[in-house]
């Protein structure tokens, strides 16, 4: 029979029951949307990091970086003169925040304009003023910078005016010279993040006296001489490095905090195949007389398969290009959430613009359209292997699901065997890791006909001991239903699992976080910089706070990020002494000990910098830190517990810090007062005494926990909402399972309506099924979700972060999943009982 | 219970259309009766029996059950009235396949919310009086066409109706087994006294009716029987 005849009844077909067809297009969607929401967050991240990094390195192929980010000027005259390297430039970069721009964070760059030609042609794309003009203002008058053109039409500036700046030392005033655009859009945007300025004005407003951030270098790859020559001429605490591997170890950061994202996107996939699953059985069931029919009039196996198909691929293609329509909008809010967590996290980052690539949006696509066809296969080829006098029955699919039950309970337990293996592998993959986890979630959803069968006994029993044949017939037409109830029941499953699994993760973390902080932060008041763009006190005020009455003790807090050497992004950590209750993973000698050697100039490093460069401890065990210095070795004390950064963090006493890296960077200044004064009030007079020279940020212990707890939980907003959407589309399943278990039984509920059963009766009856999926779904997602809550604490996050949490179960969370998934069936139920109930009971009769 | 139906109009659309299936249709069934409906498919036998149970309404006439005016009560009281004095048996069996022979014949009184041991004993009863005694705890899939029409006549007499209304009860049966049922059928509703409206194909059945009526042209014409 030619397809196109097949496809007339395809179409015709499809035309019936909107209502189901448009639930089916959500399902898709929705799976499809989220994916491409949580890619175009990860995608235009990374864009504007590439955008920000490009604006700094330019067509530079190396880079001398100093570990403080201040290197003398001198060492680039040297390079000039000396070495007589022509090819390099030097560059001033730091964060400025525009009044204007409602406290956006741009970056100022200082540069020397006629050695950066060949490096950023930002100059010669200056428009309006011509070049010449622009660079001798730029270089003969003070505090003038260069904005782009799109930038200046934001904030309403034009060549010549004043412009109000904030950097980490107060407020400046500066006048834009002229303004920069170009063709390209890629530099376009790239302009727009950034303030361009000649050394001279970025040293004055950055208070860099006679130093440069770095010096950018083009290199030939194999010129090595030329390498050595200047590796020879670093000064201590310079470093040559490659742009390229510069910028990818900062990208590499928020990596896998992207990669656990994305993993929990394709869980919203997952549930929607389920829905397209049970959408085609349904339709394939509904049409069983035809199909049988067409079989009979000479249709092959294999042209009812393809018919099918096709059909399923019709609805993917419309649901995946609504998901990505969908995907684009919800984009919007993930950006928002995750760009603000990397800032928090990671590297300060401004997403002005959302980037997907169409290779991504493709990507999203096909995954929408693979996975209803690969939902849609196993439907299918039920209804290509039935025999024309057979046709499919709801019944004969019942059978052979009781049939199949058992090797569905062998194949289920072989994916959790494999998934168990899978993650047993000693391996830092993260797809490996998420395959096991994913095995396990597969071969769990195909445990759930034999596990209902099982469950279902228990709650028969127990309703046969009420009144009331509705009950009855209600927890019988599960089992009875269970070809439909079963795939329903599992996506339910799956939907809320992640809810209690994701939930005890997070509240295991934050319990474990909590204890941290309760450990970590002792002093009564913690004051820091209110300046946003700098955090920088000076030691001066750690004099004078000693000097105040009722102030036993004052630790200067330093920290700085490592820029440079083996452990780039780490965290320097410097305390004048160490007051926390740590918990150790590791130490070296004894606990007691452990003071001495910190004193001595040992170091501590946390755990998740212990996990990230393999440091597994042991005697003798040093690390290398680049210091003013040069590099030095640094012996390691002890790895403690430790969630400041999954970047790792090293700490060190302060004397040895000052030795080393000077007395600059001071962070913080963790106050201890005496016996019986009161913390708000010293606060408040320290805040009045200090007002004209520092802008104080003053914290009571109790403020600092819950600003960093604060932080803490705006990380997992995104996953709170992933984990919304995927429920959404289990909710949406259950509907249109609960909608075609009342058609199919149409003529029963007519008959039950001839004799005698109230609307009201039939309600209840309809409910108490919907609710016992609900309470199935609720019931078996608890072992399932505190299993994935295992796996997330001890395996992914050790894997991603390096971090070792309490694993604390949830009680809440149980009670909340059985709630959950009993509202959200009960709820779906509704529609389709009132759409029942409204029914004529003669037509209900006449139902086919 | 007499029931009466007074210039009954009802007609169902079709294709935008509105196609009538019964019209100015008069007629008076006497307690105790047994009634015969003929007519050939589709002339309007089920609706007419839809009519009477209350499950549809007419678009014009009165229906007189007793001294209660069918067409004036909202759904739920004509759902009550059906489950309290009208008995179904449908062509398909149509029994609940989740119950027990015993279950599906103790569903009415269930819904009523009769105490349950009585209506126990009352459907053993009456389930040994159609032969299923044995057959209590079989579920209607494990039954035979026989077995479940007799359990759907248990089930149709089971709580007591006044009026029991029986649409094609023998059509999806074989000639000797449809003898069987509606021997039993008869048997039953004359010993206890009931009033039976059947509609059938089967001629077999007028010699022990009580009054004959066919369907033409959706009007009941009254035949030999009476």
């Amino acid at each position: 029979m030619p397809y196109t005849s097949l496809l007339k009844i395809s179409v015709n077909h499809s035309k019936g029951h909107p209502l189901r067809k448009l639930l089916l297009l959500l399902g898709i969607a929705i799976g499809v949307a989220v994916v491409v929401a949580v890619d175009l967050a990860n995608e235009s991240i990374g864009r504007s990091f590439q955008l920000s990094t490009r604006s700094i390195t330019g067509r530079s192929t190396h880079q001398v970086i100093h570990s403080d980010n201040r290197l003398d000027q001198n060492f680039y005259t040297r390079l000039r003169t000396e070495l007589g390297i022509r090819r390099s430039a030097p560059v001033i970069t730091g964060y400025i925040r525009i009044d204007r721009l409602e406290g956006r964070t741009i970056r100022m760059l200082g540069i020397d304009p006629f050695a950066d030609a060949g490096f950023r042609n930002y100059l010669g794309q200056a428009s309006g003023t011509p070049n010449l003009e622009t660079l001798t203002s730029l270089l003969t008058a003070s505090n003038r910078v260069l904005i782009s053109k799109k930038l200046a039409a934001e904030i309403n500036i034009r060549t010549g005016d004043s412009l109000g700046i904030n950097t980490a030392f107060g407020e400046q005033k500066v006048i834009v010279a002229g303004l920069m655009e170009s063709d390209n859009s890629f530099t376009e945007q790239a302009l727009s993040g950034i303030m361009l300025t000649d050394i001279a004005t970025a040293q004055e407003i950055l208070k860099m006296g006679d130093h440069i951030s770095h010096v950018d270098l083009m290199l030939d790859v194999e010129s090595t001489d030329l390498m050595n020559r200047i590796k020879e001429t670093l000064p201590p605490g310079a470093q040559l490095v490659s742009s390229n591997a510069r910028s990818n170890a900062v990208r590499q950061m928020s990596r896998s905090f992207e990669l656990n994202l994305t993993a929990l996107s394709l869980l919203a996939l997952l549930v929607g195949m389920f829905l397209i699953y049970n959408t085609v059985t349904f339709s394939i069931v509904q049409r069983r007389i035809q199909l049988g029919t067409l079989r009979a009039l000479g249709v092959t196996r294999s042209e009812v398969f393809v018919m099918i198909l096709v059909e399923t691929l019709f609805w993917g293609i419309i649901g995946s290009t609504i998901g990505i329509l969908l995907g684009i909008v919800l984009g919007t809010g993930t950006v928002r959430l995750v760009s603000q967590t990397v800032s928090d996290l990671y590297f300060t980052l401004t997403v002005n613009q959302f980037h997907i690539s169409i290779g991504k949006l493709i990507k999203a696509f096909l995954m929408g359209i693979g996975a209803s066809l690969l939902s849609g296969a196993l439907p299918a080829l039920e209804a290509a292997n039935i025999e024309p006098v057979q046709t499919l029955r709801r019944s004969s699919l019942e059978r052979r699901l009781a049939v199949q039950m058992p090797v569905l309970g062998i194949v289920g337990s072989l994916f959790i065997i494999a998934g168990v293996v899978l993650l047993s592998v000693p391996t830092r993959s993260l797809r490996v890791s998420f395959g096991g986890l994913l095995l396990i979630v597969f071969g769990n959803a195909l445990l759930v006909p034999l596990l209902i069968r099982v469950v279902m006994k228990f709650i028969s029993a127990i309703v046969s001991l009420f009144k009331g044949v509705t009950c009855q017939m209600a927890s019988r037409n599960i089992i009875r239903s269970m070809s439909r109830t079963s795939v329903s029941i599992a996506s339910l499953m799956i939907a809320i699992s992640v809810i209690v699994g994701v939930g005890t993760m997070i509240g295991s973390f934050r319990i474990t976080v909590v204890q941290w902080l309760s450990n970590t932060i002792r002093a009564d008041l913690y004051i820091g910089s209110a300046n946003r763009l700098g955090r920088e006190l000076d030691g001066d005020l750690q004099v004078e706070l000693k000097k105040f009455e009722g102030v036993a003790k004052v630790i200067a807090i330093r920290s700085r990020q490592v820029k440079s050497g083996p452990y780039t992004g780490a965290t320097l950590i410097s305390l004048d002494e160490d007051t926390a209750e740590r918990k150790w993973i590791w130490y070296e000698g004894n606990k007691a000990g452990l003071k001495e050697k910190f004193d001595q100039g040992w170091v501590f490093i946390s755990e998740p910098m212990s996990w990230k460069y393999q440091i597994k401890g042991g005697p003798g065990t040093t690390i290398a830190l680049d210091t003013d210095l040069g590099r030095k070795e640094f012996r390691l004390a002890g790895i403690f517990r430790d969630f400041t950064s999954d970047q790792g963090a090293v700490m060190i006493a302060g004397p040895h810090y000052k030795r080393y890296w000077g007395d600059r960077y001071v962070f913080g200044m963790s106050v201890f007062l005496e016996k019986g004064v009161d913390p708000e009030r010293i606060g408040r007079d320290i805040e009045r005494r200090f007002q004209d020279r520092y802008q104080l940020m003053i914290r009571s212990n109790r403020g600092l926990r819950n600003a960093a707890i604060e932080v803490f939980d705006r990380t997992f907003t995104i996953t709170v909402a992933l984990q919304i959407l995927a429920g959404l589309v289990a909710f949406i399943g259950v509907l249109n399972t609960v909608m075609s278990l009342i058609l199919e039984r149409s003529r029963e509920i007519g008959v039950l309506r001839a004799n005698g059963m109230t609307v009201s009766q039939l309600g209840r009856m309809l409910m108490m099924e919907s609710g016992l999926i609900g309470l199935l779904a609720g019931l078996f997602s608890i072992p399932l979700g505190t299993i994935m809550a295992w796996i997330l604490v001890h395996i992914i996050n050790k894997r991603s972060f390096g971090w070792t949490l309490d694993f604390v179960l949830q009680p809440d969370s149980y009670l909340q999943a059985i709630l959950i998934a009993l509202v959200s069936a009960v709820l779906a139920g509704i529609y389709p009982m009132i759409s029942i109930s409204r029914k004529q009971v003669a037509a209900l009769l006449r139902t086919e | 219970m007499e029931i009466i139906l007074t210039d009954i109009d009802k007609s169902f659309e079709e294709g935008g259309q509105s196609a009538p299936i019964l019209m100015n249709l008069n007629a008076r069934f006497p307690t105790n009766s047994f009634s015969v409906i003929l007519g050939k498919s589709g002339s309007g036998k089920s609706t007419l029996l839809n009519l009477i149970s209350g499950i549809d309404v007419p678009d014009q006439g009165n229906i007189r059950i007793g001294n209660r005016d069918i067409g004036t009560m909202s759904d739920y009281q004509r759902t009550l009235f059906r489950r309290r004095h009208i008995g179904f048996i449908f062509q398909f069996f149509n029994l609940i396949p989740t119950l027990t022979v015993l279950e599906n014949v103790m569903l009415i009184n269930e819904l009523e919310g009769s105490a349950s041991e009585i209506n126990r004993r009352r459907a053993v009863e009456i389930l040994q009086q159609v032969g299923l005694g044995d057959r209590l705890q079989a579920k209607p899939d494990n039954l035979s066409g026989g077995e479940q029409q007799r359990t759907a006549i248990a089930r149709a007499l089971a709580h007591d109706p006044e009026i029991i209304l029986a649409d094609e009860p023998t059509g999806n049966l074989d000639q000797d087994t449809g003898t069987v049922i509606l021997n039993i059928l008869i048997d039953l509703i004359r010993k206890k006294g009931k009033t039976l409206i059947m509609a059938t194909h089967s001629h077999e059945i007028l010699k022990s009716a009580d009054l004959i009526f066919g369907i033409q042209e959706g009007r009941l014409v009254k035949s030999e029987g009476e």
